[in-house]
């Protein structure tokens, strides 16, 4: 559990634009309502070259600390994967119902 | 006991051989320490034991088995590289916890440090970041750990604090040690190599090192 504290700390890092990224689409969803499902296209491709301008981030400027979570067993693709797949797996999620929510009403 | 060695290394930069003829061998016990004129390879060799940096050829082993995965456990190898390297945003109290070292021996070792105990390492000097990362590096559990210009920074006194602590630790793990102060290395070391032109050559005091011209006659 506490290594787990850790790939939080990494996803910390990153976190805040994609988060705030996320909360954007799913409030824009809300307001589309019923439609909400056709901006789902746009907005899967934004935080697609959100992850990456993230990966870039990191990979560029902060990279030295790739060493510390290696010292406790990450490695880098480890880290990333499970960073990359919670919060595109939560966007995905939560735009998705949301979509299939909406049209149900 | 543990054995790391690594040979057969062979590494090229920027289309120059920088390593070639390799042979380092540690034990669990020995402090092993590597010297080098500047861009000689010490600190790529390292990286390349550590799985980090990728050579033409390598053959890196523990106990005569080949690590052919480039990630390295921490029950294997712990590495500390030339740079800072703990995330800024960490407490001195959350890296502690993570190397699962007992905060009373680090403040019993660095007296001055337990008023940081709650502070990130924003709040820390370069020199005590240092030795916040040399101690979790060196006195943490794992068979070999990878040193790589420990002392940078890091005022006399707690240098000769260090001092105490590699050979205490040694007892626990083979060290693999490179810095520029060669003196320290060579006080430390139970076994010494220069490498010089690519090659790793065992050495065994200063007459060698000055034959060898690494240091001036």
């Amino acid at each position: 559990m506490k290594s787990y504290g850790r790939l939080l700390t990494f996803y910390r890092s990153f976190a805040m634009p994609n988060v705030l990224l996320t909360a954007v689409c799913l409030f824009s969803m809300m307001l589309r309502g019923k439609e909400a499902i056709a901006l789902f296209p746009g907005f899967f491709w934004l935080k697609v070259f959100m992850l990456g301008i993230s990966f870039y981030y990191v990979h560029t400027f902060r990279k030295k600390e790739y060493f510390y979570y290696h010292n406790l067993g990450w490695s880098k693709s480890r880290l990333w994967w499970m960073a990359l797949g919670f919060d595109f797996g939560l966007f995905l999620i939560a735009s998705l119902s949301l979509s299939i929510i909406f049209r149900n009403v | 006991m543990y054995k790391l060695e690594a040979d057969s290394v062979m590494l090229d930069l920027g289309g120059r051989r920088v390593l070639q003829d390799v042979y380092i061998c540690c034990e669990t016990g020995h402090i092993c320490g590597i010297l080098g004129r500047n861009g000689s390879g010490k600190s790529s060799l390292l990286r390349i034991i550590y799985g980090d940096l990728r050579a033409t050829d390598q053959s890196v082993r523990i106990d005569g088995e080949a690590l052919l995965d480039r990630f390295r456990r921490p029950e294997e190898m712990r590495y500390l590289p030339q740079h800072h390297f703990i995330p800024k945003s960490l407490s001195l109290k959350a890296v502690l916890d993570d190397f699962e070292l007992e905060p009373a021996d680090f403040f019993r070792a660095f007296p001055g440090f337990d008023k940081h105990y709650n502070s990130s390492m924003q709040l820390l000097s370069g020199g005590e970041r240092r030795v916040l990362e040399l101690y979790a590096v060196l006195m943490s559990r794992t068979r070999f750990c990878l040193l790589d210009e420990p002392f940078l920074h890091i005022m006399p006194l707690h240098v000769d604090t260090f001092k105490e602590l590699l050979i205490q630790e040694k007892a626990n793990k083979g060290i693999l040690l490179t810095d520029h102060q060669y003196r320290h290395v060579t006080e430390l070391s139970d076994v010494l190599y220069l490498i010089s032109q690519g090659k790793t050559h065992r050495v065994s005091g200063v007459g060698d090192l000055e034959r060898l011209g690494y240091l001036g006659m």
